[in-house]
């Protein structure tokens, strides 16, 4: 009777687990380890009992794929979760600055809440391995010898919510986020160069003069991969910016020349993070509060 | 197990590196792992490179010392060309910068007799950084500040002309400095509370009206802008941002009172003796003008 209970139990269960991993049929295969390990029947067993044995080998060989598939789709989810985490905060901070700027409707509010949220979650998408590394920003040495990768996870969720400005809130609405976004891009340009100059004084000490003139050359050839986070500006002591030399030595005196040469050898190749978490997870909006949850029920009746 | 030993003191040599600096937490070097200490029972060994790594950030102590003799001679040119010196005077100059040179040496030799081929307990790494921290401020900002030999000589070779020429080139690059490290705190509270113009314009201007540039510059200045900003009257800072945003800023300012520990014992805090880049607004402003400050001219 137990040989013949623990297949039905087995069975039962499986039942439960091949139903309830439907939804998960997008896993793709290599993500599926199975043991694939049969028990022959033995001749001598009972006929019932061969029967038993056999049906459980097959259940057995369903159930451990399912229950892979099932192990995936929750790795998968929490992985999702996981980097959904890490860039809400931004989400947070962006939406607040289109509320602060814009002043919408409460209906305008809950159209561009929901919109962020989408653009939240497909961003999320993008790193299936939950891993915001992949986006890192790459900053090699001072002559710009080596190429980079410049990939922002934060700009898909502006341009989102950009898109959902111009979308639902009025022409003179978007007109004042769009100004501001321009004098928001125009500050970060101005403290970039700064801080480039900044840095290259604390080595080279440069006149008045050339603080000027560097900073102007920089202004007129910027490069955004230049200054690509906050954190590659507040790493700058140690990790200086692949900036061409062509900006920068022939406003140098000899001396300075060949410091600047020198120390050239000190390149480095650096990844620096979004900076997710410098950002503190502060309160949310009402609107983006019911935007995930409106998002959660569509996600789950798919 | 020794490889796994190996990696959990990497990891926590890496890790005491990455707090002892300016809010490099974030930073992955792929080029060159700096070498690791030497494992020992019950603890490690530095070499010249991991300590040269502790202390300074670079393995190579030679091209420390290289670049602080570079740096005296920039430091004799920077002076000349605010000044005009006599060869007379670029000579007391470069004595007394090579007295500060030998000074600042004799430390690093002096610490490495005490933690070079020594067995450290391996809780100890970092309370030894901590230790080395000083040397780092000096390599990092200017080692020929105050107090050294070479301001003396300075005070003591130049005209009074000459010294007030000096000056205002020395309070003019102060200025620009604190303005990009002002600058650069404004964009990152921005990251985290989504400034309008307006604000960044007027927290710009409170900061640098209420808060005076580090005693000397160095990897600690972001935090000495911070701790600073964090310490300024709620009613002249609140006003300027809306309750969710002053929700996110507190916590910001909050934490960065930690450091505040590490920048007394550093002496880089400004206190009431040092001067201000702008003089103290007395009133909260609940709609100032947008102002933009033109340190460098811009």
């Amino acid at each position: 009777m137990m040989r013949i209970s623990t297949p039905l139990a087995i069975c039962s269960a499986a039942c439960a687990v091949v139903a309830s991993t439907v939804v998960s049929a997008q896993v793709t295969k290599t993500e599926v380890r199975t043991k694939t390990t049969t028990e022959e029947p033995n001749p001598k067993r009972p006929a019932a009992v061969r029967e038993a044995v056999k049906t459980e080998a097959v259940l057995r060989q369903q159930m451990v794929p399912a229950i892979g598939l099932r192990q995936g789709a929750m790795n998968k989810a929490a992985l999702a979760q996981q980097v959904t985490q890490q860039l809400r905060p931004f989400l947070r901070v962006e939406y607040h600055f289109i509320r602060k700027v814009c002043e919408p409707s409460p209906e305008q509010r809950g159209q561009i809440a929901r919109a962020g949220e989408r653009a939240l979650r497909e961003t999320a998408a993008q790193y299936p391995n939950g891993n915001l590394n992949a986006a890192q920003v790459i900053v090699m040495g001072r002559n710009g010898m080596a190429t980079q990768s410049f990939n922002d996870p934060i700009k898909p969720i502006r341009d989102g919510l950009a898109k959902a400005v111009e979308q639902f809130l009025t022409p003179e609405q978007a007109a004042r986020y769009k100004d501001e976004v321009k004098r928001k891009n125009e500050h970060w340009k101005q403290v970039a160069v700064r801080t480039i100059v900044t840095r290259l004084d604390q080595d080279l000490l440069l006149t008045a003069d050339q603080r000027a003139a560097i900073g102007d050359s920089l202004r007129d050839h910027w490069n955004e991969t230049w200054a690509s986070s906050v954190t590659a500006l507040v790493n700058i002591e140690h990790y200086f910016p692949p900036i061409p030399d062509e900006h920068i030595m022939p406003s140098l005196d000899a001396a300075q020349k060949d410091i600047w040469q020198a120390l050239q050898v000190n390149r480095r190749l650096v990844r620096f993070g979004i900076g997710a978490n410098r950002l503190d997870d502060g309160p949310e909006d009402q609107e983006l509060t019911e935007a995930r949850q409106a998002e959660d029920k569509a996600g789950s009746k798919e | 197990m020794n490889r796994t030993w190996n990696r959990l003191l990497a990891s926590l040599f890496a890790a005491v590196l990455a707090t002892s600096a300016t809010a490099r937490g974030q930073a992955v070097d792929d080029e060159d792992e700096p070498d690791q200490p030497v494992q020992q029972l019950n603890g490690f060994v530095l070499n010249d490179a991991t300590f040269g790594q502790l202390a300074f950030g670079v393995q190579d102590l030679g091209s420390v010392r290289a670049r602080m003799d570079s740096y005296l001679t920039l430091k004799v040119e920077d002076v000349d060309r605010a000044c005009a010196l006599t060869a007379g005077q670029k000579q007391k100059l470069k004595l007394a910068g090579r007295g500060d040179i030998k000074r600042t040496w004799d430390r690093v030799e002096e610490k490495k007799r005490k933690y070079v081929n020594m067995t450290h307990d391996q809780n100890k790494l970092n309370e030894i950084a901590q230790d080395l921290q000083s040397l780092r401020v000096v390599l990092n900002g200017d080692p020929f500040v105050d107090g050294t030999f070479f301001s003396k000589a300075l005070k003591s070779t130049l005209t009074d002309e000459q010294i007030a020429r000096y000056d205002k080139s020395v309070m003019d690059k102060k200025a620009y400095r604190y303005r990009a490290k002002v600058d650069l705190v404004v964009a990152t509270l921005d990251q985290t509370a989504g400034f309008t113009a307006k604000q960044r314009e007027q927290l710009l201007d409170l900061i640098l009206h209420e808060t005076k540039p580090p005693k000397q510059f160095g990897p600690y200045d972001y935090q000495v802008v911070m701790i600073q900003l964090s310490k300024i009257a709620e009613d002249k800072l609140k006003p300027i941002f809306d309750d969710i945003q002053w929700a996110m800023l507190r916590r910001r300012f909050d934490q960065s009172r930690a450091m505040e520990a590490i920048l007394i014992k550093n002496n880089v805090l400004p206190g009431p003796e040092d001067a201000a880049v702008l003089p103290a607004q007395p009133a909260p402003r609940a709609d100032p003008p947008a102002v933009r400050r033109t340190f460098d001219g811009k």
